[in-house]
């Protein structure tokens, strides 16, 4: 188990090192330069030449990436080259709104998709079920985009049943809350709906072991088995493959954030792909994949804890 | 199940059936499943309208979808602009019917480059040396392990946006899902009793991949190509919504998006115009994917859901 954890860090840290490379490698065949696009067109060539230097723009790659992990292990992401302000202090400040938008949309999936499977279940192959069948896998295949600005139009826009942009007033919760009920459910559409499939399948093959025979065959009221014997069982499995899918949420998140404007990491990198905004790109890009991977890998470590079958095949 | 009956009788079938060739009776028969449930019929019906309107784009479209008419800007729909037009006064339905070749042309040169590349990596992976295939798989598993849409943002911001760049992106991103397809077919057959008696009777490995392995792979990786549609489309209409995809003024569905999202309160139409043909596509085929699964492999039949 440590060995497999070490292991995966390892595997981990290859694939952070190997996407900023290529990052880094990318920048070279990238057309435009970033300091004429930062300076404007009426920027002198020495104005150019000084911010290609102060960026590093004019050292070769393998200097450029040696020196920028150098920084990065003493937990400096480098500077802003609008705002000049330290790329750590903004992925701070927006990495609690992204989290918050996930972390809810995991929830909708949870709460809305895991009664919905198991009630599926129970009432397998009823004319619901097949209904429910239909609308989840339809919810599965539902574009971000498209919905995002649906939910928008309809909700917010026609309805003013939400507030449409933005992630409210900063210290007050309950606003905060209102502005992220529209944008988690649009992040977590999809995830409903798989976890409304993955629920059904696995409880009804919990359903199916001799164990819930025996159950019944002692009387034991069928709501009770269902509850206290199968649903714990069921459960573990669907709620162990969230740490998979924190990927799929996180490029959800980033196109919610841009329609719903709200001040997250999405937000944060789409505008450094507008300006060219190098550092601001490399740093977000190897915060979220770092999260993403550390998710990954906890999230297999605790099924692995759980599940000593799983345990055994490591 | 009552469909299911042996022929005991010894009657023989009838002379026109038998004249078919047996890739056509498979394909028939294949469509025939695919049709049986509601999902296949719904989802067949899109995908036929989405490939119509591609291929005879052209003449569909009432109007030039590029052309410019100030005067009417921001319609509503009316019966010469049955979806209304946009902040150029351009005619949104012949953008819709544009876009949709556009959508598909991506769609194919996207997976269709993925699978060629997947599929030669595969083959090269399960048939050459250790070294390389566990290279390739590295490379694969550093693809899989970052999220899409980070990807897709951080190569257009290298490569400048543009259809070029989506196709990149889509093939760079479903690369490895064909290849370890591959790569896993490839490494069971290998040792499969009959592909070893080919070898032995001395067929070389190009008759063998094309004999046997390619046959052998094709359902799975049909399966693969339908459930990919969707995700190309939401990738291309992702990036196409922020800019980063088709340009001004090729018309796709999620250029046609961005345009609205700036005038979503004074003319919502517009987004409803372009985002409309994402869903019926989107969905339409995984309902066909997901049928055309159960029909080539009744044993998987509910089960492996895609991914959201």
């Amino acid at each position: 188990m440590a060995f497999y954890a070490v292991r995966r860090l390892f595997q981990s840290a290859l694939v952070l090192i190997a996407t900023i490379g290529a990052l880094f490698w990318l920048t070279y065949i990238a057309p435009g330069d970033p300091a004429s696009v930062m300076l404007g067109p009426r920027a002198t060539a020495a104005e150019k030449a000084a911010l290609r230097g102060e960026m590093q723009l004019d050292k070769p790659i393998p200097v450029r990436f040696a020196h920028f992990w150098g920084q990065v292990l003493d937990g400096d992401l480098g500077k802003d080259m609008v705002t000049h302000r330290p790329v750590a202090t903004l992925i701070e400040e927006a990495l609690p709104h992204t989290l918050a938008l996930t972390a809810l949309a995991i929830g909708w999936a949870i709460v809305l998709g895991i009664p919905a499977g198991c009630w599926c279940a129970v009432r397998r192959d009823s004319w619901g079920d097949r209904v429910a069948g239909i609308v989840s896998t339809a919810m599965i295949a539902l574009p971000t985009a498209v919905i995002g600005i649906y939910a928008l139009l309809w909700f917010a826009v026609r309805l003013h049943w939400f507030p449409a942009i933005g992630a409210g007033r900063a210290g007050d919760p309950g606003d905060q809350l209102r502005h992220l009920i529209l944008p988690s459910f649009t992040v977590g559409i999809g995830w409903v709906g798989y976890l409304t499939r993955l629920a059904r399948a696995s409880m009804l093959e919990v359903l199916d072991e001799p164990h819930v025979r025996t159950f019944r065959a002692f009387g034991v009221p069928g709501s009770r088995i269902v509850w206290r014997y199968v649903l714990p069982i069921a459960v573990t499995p669907v709620v162990s493959i969230l740490g998979v899918g924190i990927g799929g949420l996180l490029s959800n998140a980033i196109l919610i954030e841009i329609i719903f404007v709200r001040p997250g990491i999405g937000r944060l990198i789409y505008d450094a792909v507008l300006t060219r905004n190098f550092p601001v790109l490399v740093g977000t890009v190897l915060v979220t994949a770092a999260l993403y991977l550390l998710i990954n890998l906890i999230a297999d470590l605790v099924v692995a804890s759980l599940d000593p079958r799983v345990r055994a095949a490591l | 199940m009552s469909e299911l009956h042996f022929d005991v009788t010894g009657v023989a079938p009838t002379p026109a059936i038998r004249a078919a060739p047996a890739w056509l009776r498979r394909a028939a028969g294949l469509a025939r499943a695919v049709l049986a449930g509601p999902m296949g019929k719904v989802g067949a019906v899109s995908v036929g309208l989405m490939l119509i309107l591609a291929v005879s784009a052209g003449i569909l479209a009432p109007y030039d979808p590029i052309a410019i008419a100030p005067m009417d800007r921001l319609e509503g729909p009316s019966l010469s602009h049955p979806l209304g037009t946009d902040q150029l006064g351009r005619d949104l339905l012949s953008r819709v019917i544009e876009g949709t070749r556009t959508v598909m042309e991506v769609v194919v040169a996207g997976i269709g480059g993925a699978l060629a590349i997947g599929l030669s990596m595969g083959l090269v992976a399960g048939y050459g040396p250790r070294l390389l295939a566990s290279l390739l798989m590295l490379i694969s598993d550093v693809v899989m392990s970052l999220p899409m849409m980070l990807f897709a943002l951080a190569m257009t911001a290298m490569l400048g946006g543009g259809l070029g760049t989506v196709v990149l992106v889509v093939i760079a991103f479903m690369v490895p899902a064909y290849f370890r397809v591959a790569r896993g077919q490839t490494l069971t057959l290998k040792g499969a009793d009959y592909i070893v008696a080919a070898r032995a009777m001395g067929a070389s490995p190009l008759r063998i991949i094309m004999r046997h392995l390619l046959p052998n792979m094709a359902g799975p990786l049909l399966v693969l190509i339908a459930m990919d549609v969707p995700t190309v489309i939401g990738i291309e209409s992702g990036l196409s919504f922020l800019g980063q995809g088709a340009q001004p003024p090729t018309p796709t569905w999620g250029s046609i998006l961005r345009d609205g999202f700036a005038f979503i309160r004074q003319a919502p139409h517009i987004v409803l115009a372009g985002g409309l043909p994402i869903l019926i596509a989107t969905v339409g085929f995984t309902f066909f994917s997901e049928a055309l699964r159960d029909a080539l492999d009744p044993r998987l039949v509910g089960k492996k859901a895609r991914r959201p």
